[in-house]
C-alpha cells in the first residue's frame, strides 16, 4: 500500500462533518506565562476575540480493596489559552503541552482547514518555540442524522451493527472501535462508529457518528514542510476510511 | 515478522487517546469510549484493573510515600508520580501482560515485565511525566527516556511485546 496525497476525492457540499481537529502534542521550550501569552494572542489574533484561560484539572478515582471508589479532583493550574473566532466556527488551544485547532460545522474544505490551522500554529510556534512533536492527530467527526423513526443503519454505513439472529431488538446504543496500523507508515487510524439517540424519537431522528482519527506518535522535528506533508498523508488516510465506510445512498445525501 | 506484526497490532489497539475535540459530539464519543474502556479494564481476563494491578500500584505508592521508606534515605513517592503512573497503566492496551510494580530510592515508580534474566523490561515513571526505560532482549540492550503525554510511546509498547512474546 502506498499513500498518495495527490489523489483527489469527491467534494461533498453537505458533508456531515461536525468537527475537524488538528492536534499537535509538543512542549513549550520557553517560559509559558499567562499574561505574556494572552497579550500576544490578543495582538496577533484580532479575529479571535474570545479568549479564555485553560485550567487543568485532574479527576482521580481510587479503587481500594473493600472500599467504594473514591473520586477527587486536583487543580493543576493554568496551562494555556483557548481562543474562539468571532463567528464561533474556529477554536484553538495554545497550551504548554501542545496546540489544538478545531473547525466546527459547517465544514468548508481541506485547504481552508489546513491553512487556518497552520496560520495559528505558526503563532503558537513563535510563542512556544517547540522543536519536536510527540504526537500529531487529524480527526474528523461525522454525524449523520437519520430521518425520524428510521433505524436502517445499513442504508448509511457499510459496517453497521447487526442484531443477534433470531431476535428483533431495537438498538438503543452501540459502540464499535477499530484501530488500524498502516503497514510501512507510522500512522494509526482509530475509527469509531456509535450513535446518539434523541430524547424524543417521535420528533427527531437518531444520529450515526463516524469518527475517524488518524494519529502518529512517532516523534518528529517540527518544520512547516514536514507538518504539511504529514497532514496531507493523514488526510488521504482519513478520506480512504470515510469513503469506504459510507454507502452510495449516504454519498448521494451529502452531494 | 508475522509475530512482530501481530504483537504491534495487538499492542496498539484500544490503548491510546483520541485527538481532543471540542464539540458536543466529541464529548459524547469520549464518554462512550471511557465507559467502554472502564468496563473492559474491570475484566480479569483483559484488564489490568481486574487483575488487581491498580490496587498494587496504590499499595506500593502508599507504602513509599514517606521519606526514608527503605531506611536508607529514599525519596518519597509523591502524588504527581502516582498520578503519572496511574495514567500510564490506564493507557496500556487491553490484554497486555500485567507488570510487577515497585518504587525506586529516587521516588520513581517502576513497572517491570520479566520473562527471564535476559528478557526483561523496566519502565520508571517520574513526577515530571518522563518514562525511563531499560530492557534486556537476549544479547541486545535498549534504554532511553520518553515523555508521557497520555499515550504509551510506541518504543515501549514494542519492547513490552518483545519481552512477553512466547
Amino acid at each position: 500500500m502506498k499513500i498518495d496525497p495527490t489523489e483527489s476525492f469527491t467534494h461533498l457540499p453537505r458533508a456531515p462533518i461536525v468537527e475537524a481537529v488538528i492536534g499537535i502534542v509538543t512542549r513549550a521550550e520557553v517560559a509559558w506565562e499567562e499574561q505574556t501569552v494572552s497579550e500576544k494572542l490578543r495582538a496577533e489574533l484580532p479575529d479571535y476575540p474570545n479568549l479564555r484561560p485553560q485550567l487543568e484539572f485532574q479527576t482521580e478515582v481510587n479503587f481500594n480493596p473493600g472500599k467504594p471508589p473514591e473520586a477527587r479532583q486536583r487543580d493543576l493550574g493554568w496551562k494555556g489559552i483557548r481562543v474562539q473566532s468571532a463567528d464561533g466556527l474556529h477554536i484553538a488551544q495554545f497550551n504548554r503541552d501542545g496546540f489544538l485547532f478545531s473547525r466546527l460545522q459547517p465544514y468548508e474544505n481541506w485547504d481552508q482547514l489546513r491553512d487556518e490551522a497552520l496560520r495559528l500554529w505558526q503563532i503558537y510556534s513563535r510563542l512556544a518555540q517547540p522543536t519536536e512533536a510527540q504526537r500529531l492527530g487529524l480527526r474528523f467527526i461525522n454525524r449523520i442524522v437519520l430521518p425520524v423513526q428510521e433505524l436502517d443503519f445499513e442504508k448509511y454505513l457499510k459496517q453497521h451493527p447487526v442484531p443477534p439472529t433470531g431476535l428483533d431488538p431495537l438498538f438503543v446504543g452501540f459502540l464499535h472501535v477499530d484501530t488500524l496500523a498502516i503497514p510501512g507508515y507510522a500512522y494509526t487510524v482509530n475509527v469509531i462508529r456509535t450513535m446518539q439517540t434523541p430524547s424524543d424519537l417521535q420528533t427527531a431522528g437518531l444520529a450515526l457518528i463516524l469518527d475517524i482519527d488518524v494519529v502518529t506518535t512517532q516523534p518528529f522535528q517540527l518544520s512547516q514542510n514536514v507538518l504539511e506533508s504529514r497532514l496531507a498523508e493523514m488526510r488521504w488516510l482519513k478520506n480512504k476510511v470515510f469513503f469506504s465506510s459510507i454507502t452510495e445512498h449516504a454519498l448521494e445525501l451529502f452531494q | 515478522m508475522i509475530l512482530d506484526l501481530i504483537t504491534i497490532i495487538g499492542l496498539t489497539s484500544c490503548g491510546g487517546q483520541n485527538t481532543h475535540g471540542t464539540s458536543d459530539v466529541a464529548s459524547h464519543v469520549t464518554s462512550q469510549l471511557e465507559d467502554s474502556r472502564r468496563h473492559l479494564h474491570n475484566s480479569v481476563a483483559l484488564g489490568l484493573r481486574g487483575k488487581g494491578v491498580f490496587d498494587e500500584l496504590y499499595t506500593v505508592a502508599q507504602e513509599c510515600h514517606v521519606s526514608d521508606w527503605d531506611s536508607q534515605g529514599a525519596v518519597p513517592v509523591d502524588e504527581d508520580t502516582y498520578q503519572a503512573a496511574y495514567r500510564f497503566l490506564e493507557a496500556l492496551p487491553l490484554g497486555v501482560a500485567a507488570p510487577s510494580i515497585g518504587a525506586e530510592p529516587d521516588g520513581h515508580l517502576t513497572f517491570e515485565w520479566h520473562r527471564s534474566p535476559r528478557r526483561t523490561l523496566s519502565v520508571s515513571v517520574s513526577p515530571e511525566r518522563e518514562l525511563h526505560y531499560s530492557a534486556l532482549l537476549g544479547p541486545r540492550e535498549a534504554y532511553g527516556t520518553e515523555p508521557f503525554f497520555g499515550d504509551v510511546p510506541s518504543v515501549i509498547l514494542d519492547l513490552i511485546g518483545r519481552v512477553v512474546a512466547q
